[in-house]
């Protein structure tokens, strides 16, 4: 159990990190941790001039396990294209221009300076997925 | 309109949800509340932007409340309950009671509960969380002031399927407050099934159309 508590202490002091880096570049945050329903949850959605972004954030103690990017697998890339559409479904399909990012932050809660690591337009929607 | 909102933030609460009601007045329908909670990200970044045309529902015109309530519906960042009381239920409890109930029903529709809750008015009995009572709090608060909105374009529909049932008394012009035409057709037709007979000028219509019915 307590490494579960654990896990997401330090996920959530990730996506802060994260939420403050991109809105230190001027970026809009819309939400952190949206809930669409029971399954998809989308970690940051932020504005960027005129681009919707959602936003994964990785978080990890250190780089022992490779860069926390890599973590970001097809299976993972697939639940964020269907989460990314639940969200523009919601808000009915406008003609926005989406993209998804990763942010990598590495460190822990409580560390003063952790290594944060932004890659824009990281991997692009599941080729399943449709969007008018 | 942030003021409470923040203070609520600073205070620890996170889940923080705007209460309003609509309907304590009309002498027919049911009264209906709504509790709406902002994702705090979202409230912040855009209440001078996209929420900037949120006030108290009795300010928007119709068809701006109808455009935002189209807008807080399809939000990801807007989770929405609505309790309501229809009039045998006010006529039981009696309005202020109903009232009670109908806030506390529009939080328990949102799961998780909420932290703490900006109720419009006086200080709400009752209520399934913390709240904090603020006077006239839609035009003062963004949470209340768009609860308040999505109160009243919900209960106007309801009005509006009203009238088509029971369309004699003009609800979906005056949505069952007491107006001229309503006393009038009230006089005339006596009350319908929905009317809230433990209002006064209700059951003085009632009684009224009684001793003219004797008359004949």
């Amino acid at each position: 159990m307590k490494r579960v508590a654990d896990t997401d202490a330090s996920g959530l002091w990730g996506e802060d990190i994260a939420a403050r880096m991109l809105a230190g570049k001027g970026y809009k945050i819309l939400g952190i941790r949206v809930r669409l329903d029971a399954r998809d949850e989308i970690d940051i959605v932020a504005r960027d001039e005129e681009s919707l972004v959602f936003v994964e954030v990785k978080t990890r103690k250190n780089e022992a396990y490779g860069r926390p990017a890599a973590a970001v697998k097809r299976e993972k890339q697939h639940t964020l294209s269907r989460a990314a559409v639940r969200y523009l479904k919601r808000i009915k399909f406008p003609a926005v221009n989406f993209r998804f990012d990763i942010v990598e932050v590495i460190g822990s809660p409580g560390c003063d300076n952790p290594d944060v690591n932004h890659i824009e337009n990281a991997f692009n929607l599941d080729r399943i997925y449709f969007v008018p | 309109m942030l003021e409470f909102e923040r203070q609520a933030w600073k205070d620890g609460h996170k889940r923080l949800a705007g209460v309003d009601e609509v309907g304590r007045g009309p002498l027919a329908g049911p009264v209906v509340a709504v509790a709406l909670v902002f994702g705090r990200e979202f409230l912040e970044a855009e209440a001078e932007g996209l929420l900037s045309e949120i006030d108290d529902s009795k300010k928007v015109p119709q068809s701006k409340r109808e455009a935002i309530y189209k807008f807080l519906s399809s939000s990801p960042h807007v989770e929405i309950g609505i309790g309501s009381a229809d009039h045998s239920e006010i006529d039981r409890l009696n309005i202020a009671n109903a009232t009670y109930v109908v806030m506390g029903r529009a939080l328990q529709q949102l799961a998780p509960l909420p932290d703490h809750a900006l109720v419009d008015g006086l200080p709400v009995p009752g209520l399934p969380c913390s709240s904090t009572a603020i006077v006239q709090g839609d035009g003062r608060s963004l949470s209340i002031a768009a609860a308040s909105i999505v109160a009243k374009v919900v209960r106007d529909g309801i009005m509006r399927q009203l009238d088509g049932i029971y369309p004699r008394y003009g609800f979906a012009k005056h949505k069952g407050y007491g107006t001229k035409q309503h006393m009038k057709a009230l006089l005339d037709y006596g009350p319908s099934p929905v009317h809230r007979m433990s209002f006064r000028p209700v059951r003085d219509a009632g009684r009224i159309i009684e001793r003219m019915e004797g008359m004949e």
